[in-house]
């Protein structure tokens, strides 16, 4: 099982030291074995650097199972395409990751070359907003037919409309990919129904901070078991199931994961 | 006992959402649900609707309690509610974002929706307003429309029970103005959920599932496994709903 959508930081938002155990015993006690780490962005670009460098070191402690995204803020322009050279130069970054609030930005296009260029797919965070709509995930997407694009939370939770949006998106883009975390049961069962199982993947958007969605679980591990329940809700076929949950992940990824 | 006091029976005219009974029957049953809540969906011939719940609560009637809708800008929608309410269902469904796209502007605090707090009164039927399925992205102007129409609407009619769900906007603040305010928790995650139990206290939340935009079944999981105690899930999950409907539920 891998979960497609997960958080990894170097400090909490109080500014206490993490590391990247926590979430492994998350996910060693709800069953996941491995997960796509988006890393974690930051005020500055230096915050950022050390960010996807923390990212990587935990992949290296946990190899095969954590896997990392390079964390790219296109509002650092020139430096932020930069640092996509950088990170994928020090290998086992399996795609880039892209953060709130960004998808319409200018250098979001030079960011998708730099993605063509080394053949990794690229995830984006999607909401009802106008610059994180699907929509302009699926203009961005169109533009690059070779780039596969995850579309985070599938346009997620707070508007049923853009929810829709998002499944249209994948629809008329085969390269589009839908993770599911914060969606709802419903639209990823319409997703399956008009996509096939073969381009959504299952995320929780955990992370090792505690910060955020988990603080209000009574343990950690719930916050990925509660995304799992969404899509076993859906009482797919086997075959179905095992793709969302894992299978099209390790193909997107390229991956040879698992304890 | 558990309660889910929202889940949606039928098709939605609007948006992709459908749900069967036998689909409500089935999550009940696999979820350890007792009671469910029918609402129809909105609809312009909302006879049909009102029909149809009333008779999947004649089918089950130790499983459902059937709740009516009316097109408020209808001249028909006080005698509908009559004839509903002969017909066994027990409380009112609201959806202004729906009528609100008629021909006819539709604001809580508005000339349409009083007479039909009017008539619930009369019936002492309790009313669920629906969020707008697009309330995100709206405008500050829209939320504050929201927001003072439920305030009007509360303060004039101390007498209803009201349930709305948490995403509407200053719904903590509303909540501690108007005692008869109740949380319909759809849709919530657990830290939500948590946080209004600390804010408002845990005897004003309900269990609902606005199935099936949300899911009955991870609902129900998403309160089990919140930071709250034993006791405020109970709540949550049923013993409210037993106190403040105990009426409809005839318990």
């Amino acid at each position: 099982m891998i979960d497609a959508h997960t958080h990894l930081s170097p400090v909490s938002p109080e500014g206490a030291e993490l590391r990247a155990e926590s979430m492994i015993e998350k996910m060693n006690a709800s069953g996941v074995d491995a997960i796509i780490s988006m890393g974690s962005g930051g005020d500055t670009f230096e915050a950022l650097k050390r960010n996807n460098d923390f990212n990587l070191q935990s992949a290296v402690d946990y190899a095969n199972r954590i896997i990392p995204l390079v964390y790219f803020d296109p509002r650092y322009e020139e430096d932020g395409i930069g640092e996509i050279d950088r990170c994928i130069a020090k290998g086992r970054f399996k795609g880039i990751k892209v953060g709130h609030q960004f998808a319409e930005a200018r250098y979001m296009y030079p960011m998708m070359e730099k993605a063509q260029e080394y053949k990794l797919p690229v995830a984006i965070h999607s909401d009802h907003s106008v610059r994180n709509h699907p929509y302009i995930i699926a203009d961005l997407a169109s533009s690059f037919p070779k780039v596969p694009v995850v579309i985070l939370h599938m346009g997620g939770r707070t508007s049923a409309a853009v929810e829709m949006v998002a499944i249209k998106a994948a629809e008329k883009n085969q390269n589009v990919w839908l993770e599911t975390c914060f969606s709802n049961p419903y639209p990823i069962r319409i997703a399956v129904q008009r996509l096939g199982a073969d381009r959504i993947m299952f995320g929780s958007d955990t992370s090792n901070s505690g910060f955020g969605y988990g603080s209000g679980y009574e343990r950690e591990e719930y916050e990925m078991m509660i995304h799992m329940e969404s899509i076993r809700c859906l009482r797919l076929p086997k075959e179905e199931e095992a793709k969302i949950m894992g299978v099209n992940a390790m193909r997107l990824f390229s991956l040879e994961v698992g304890r | 006992m558990i309660v889910d006091i929202h889940a949606h029976l039928g098709r939605h005219p609007l948006f992709e959402f459908e749900q069967a009974l036998e689909e409500i029957i089935r999550d009940m049953s696999e979820y350890g649900i007792d009671k469910t809540f029918l609402h129809p969906f909105p609809r312009m011939r909302f006879r049909d609707a009102n029909d149809s719940v009333a008779s999947a609560v004649r089918q089950y009637p130790n499983k459902f309690v059937g709740f009516l809708c009316v097109n408020p800008t209808d001249g028909e929608a006080l005698k509908e509610i009559e004839r509903a309410v002969k017909l066994g269902l027990k409380g009112l469904t609201v959806d202004p974002e729906f009528y609100a796209s008629m021909e006819q502007p539709l604001t809580l605090a508005g000339k349409f929706l009083s007479p039909l707090l009017e008539k619930a009164v009369q019936c002492d039927l309790p009313v669920l307003i629906c969020t707008p399925n697009v309330r995100v992205g709206h405008s500050q102007d829209t939320a504050l429309q929201m927001y003072n129409g439920l305030d009007e609407l509360s303060g004039r009619f101390p007498e209803v029970r009201i349930v709305v769900d948490l995403f509407w906007p200053g719904i903590t603040e509303l909540g501690q103005r108007h005692p008869h305010l109740y949380v319909d928790t759809a849709g919530a995650s657990a830290g939500r959920i948590a946080d209004l139990v600390s804010r408002l206290g845990a005897t004003r939340l309900l269990f609902g599932s606005s199935s099936p935009r949300y899911h009955a079944g991870t609902h129900k999981q998403t309160i089990r496994w919140s930071r709250t105690s034993p006791e405020q899930k109970a709540m949550i999950l049923g013993k409210n709903a037993e106190r403040i409907f105990k009426d409809i539920l005839a318990l």
